[in-house]
């Protein structure tokens, strides 16, 4: 059941995200083609600047655009949530014979996939349309792009280990980070439609705000409790402890998120 | 079932007409003042017999005990009892307000009861009770962005005892194609594509929560025929709705729901026969404002 459930649900959302994703494609082959023309004018001594202005102008909207679609995109997997739960939909969804369990797990895999491939569409199009020209123009750029992100990750830079593997746990935290924030945003959705039947929207807006707040405070604490331990050597031993908490307290974050969920649609939810 | 367990219901306010056989019934119902001693003379022998299990090894579809639902300080459901036998097509009747949909979602499984016992052939409300029961909503579930076609390939990839063939031979009845999206569709299409989709499962009870309320005079003929057609003997219907003259001659029973509270339970025979009164005439009587 939950394969049939994740593929009906998959293919729900994919109604909305798959139109966005070719207009974000489209948007970023345009912008990539206005980026790469731009090259040229600026190396032509009579280039029109007017021109050089405009394409700019229509590449920055494109930007905009594949960043608003994106959001528009992981907007939507979450509304799949609410629409198929909380609203008319609810009286079908309710009443197939599924367990709770497998319905709510079904729903949440679907809106994850969906938000992650949002998110990796649109970092894709951003790429294509801010590095493209720039490597189509000048090919040797690709290796010292390679260098940038080796750097990134802590390569040829003069750090310990220590540092290395904090940095590396950071980026990992960061996955644990977007999972929990994805759970926060699906249990503030739930418990304003179940809670505050009246006002949804506002409902939802105002639990995630309050669960979002405690998270952070509960994260904040725990960075402000390792300066403590550290003292003044507060630093590459810190900075890796505070990785470690950070992963742990946003996995946490996301089993109570899951089993409070869990437990409103099994035992607290009703449809009226 | 014994209707002793449960102490504050007064069973004796119950009026019963004609031959029905919902097992024990329990309710108050200030509304019988209005019904003549005869009757309540034929009700009170009646009970006495009605307090076993249907006779004839006939079995119990749907068991209901002290069923409960309050909203607040609203008592939207006040302890009401009774069973439904296989092969019976019931109505469920009575005024706005007066408890009809609040009951068919616990049985659904949509709402949760406050107490009280609902069991589908002796299932609690669970995963096996839904796979057992076919609910019809007043207002449209099928999600609007998926085809007709989708929404067949839905029921079917989630209810065992979903026939496509006769959904799609009623459809075609209907002249409405799988290539239609239910968004596209008018309100009474809508309706009737649901209707479709649940009378197309072979299940134990169907629940019709107002089935034909949005839909012009011909189509509720071919609705009521529709539910006729498909359900099977060993299978049973609850039909909730206002307009009952439409439904009156599919009825095998009646329950008349007043605040919560069983008012009424009968069969158009046996209303007929005592009163000579239809369903819909003797409605209005009971719930005159």
């Amino acid at each position: 059941m939950l394969k049939k459930l994740i593929k009906h649900d998959m293919r729900s959302i994919s109604k909305s995200a798959v139109p966005m994703f070719i207009v974000s494609g489209i948007v970023s082959i345009v912008c990539c083609a206005m980026l790469y023309f731009t090259y040229g004018f600026s190396e032509d001594v009579n280039s029109v600047f007017t021109a050089v202005i405009v394409t700019s102008g229509f590449y920055l909207l494109g930007m905009v655009a594949i960043m608003v679609l994106g959001v528009v995109t992981a907007f939507i997997s979450i509304s799949r949530y609410y629409k198929s739960l909380f609203t008319d939909e609810g009286y079908l969804t309710m009443v197939l014979p599924v367990k709770t369990v497998t319905l709510f797990s079904a729903k949440l895999l679907s809106t994850f996939i969906w938000i992650a491939f949002a998110m990796l569409v649109t970092g894709a199009c951003a790429i294509v349309a801010l590095y493209l020209p720039t490597v189509l123009y000048n090919p040797d750029l690709i290796g010292e792009a390679v260098v940038d992100i080796k750097w990134m990750l802590g390569f040829g830079q003069p750090i310990s280990g220590i540092a290395r593997a904090a940095l590396i746990l950071k980026l990992i935290g960061n996955v644990f980070s977007f999972i929990s924030t994805v759970f926060i945003i699906i249990t503030a959705v739930t418990l304003g439609s179940v809670i505050l039947r009246k006002q949804r929207v506002i409902g939802c807006i105002l639990f995630y705000f309050v669960i979002n707040l405690l998270a952070e405070g509960v994260i904040g604490l725990a960075a402000v409790l390792s300066g403590a331990i550290y003292g003044e050597n507060y630093a590459e031993a810190a900075d890796l402890t505070v990785a470690v908490f950070s992963i742990i307290l946003h996995i946490l974050i996301s089993c109570a998120m899951y089993f409070i969920n869990l437990h409103i649609l099994d035992k607290k939810f009703n449809i009226e | 079932m014994n209707n002793t367990e449960f102490s504050d219901v007064n069973e004796e306010k119950i009026t019963k007409i004609g031959d029905i056989d919902l097992g024990n019934v329990d309710a108050d119902a200030s509304s019988a003042a209005s019904v003549t001693e005869a009757i309540v003379s034929e009700v009170e022998s009646e009970q006495a017999s009605a307090q076993n299990e249907p006779a004839g090894g006939v079995m119990s579809v749907l068991e209901v005990k002290n069923l409960r639902k309050a909203y607040g300080e609203l008592r939207a459901l006040d302890g009401i009892s009774f069973t439904i036998p296989e092969g019976k097509i019931i109505g469920l009747l009575g005024p706005n307000g007066s408890g009809k949909t609040t009951f068919i979602k616990i049985v659904a499984g949509l709402l949760t009861s406050d107490f009280g016992s609902v069991s589908v052939c002796g299932h609690g409300i669970g995963v096996e009770s839904k796979s057992l029961v076919a609910y019809l909503p007043e207002r449209n579930s099928i999600p609007e962005h998926l085809t007709v076609g989708e929404a067949i390939d839905f029921y079917a990839d989630f209810f065992a005892d979903f026939d496509r063939e006769r959904a799609e031979e009623m459809l075609s009845a209907l002249r409405v194609e799988k290539r239609y999206k239910i968004k596209t569709l008018s309100k009474g299409t809508k309706e009737k594509v649901q209707l479709v989709m649940v009378m197309s499962r072979r299940a134990k009870l169907y629940l019709l929560d107002e089935p034909i309320s949005g839909v012009d005079p011909a189509a509720r003929d071919y609705i009521i025929d529709t539910i006729i057609k498909n359900f099977a003997p060993t299978s049973s219907v609850i039909i909730s709705t206002h307009l009952i003259s439409d439904i009156e001659k599919v009825m095998d029973g009646f329950i008349f729901l007043k605040y919560g509270k069983i008012a009424c339970i009968g069969t158009p025979e046996g209303l007929s026969k005592s009163l000579g009164k239809t369903v819909d005439e003797y409605f209005r009587e009971v719930f005159r404002c």
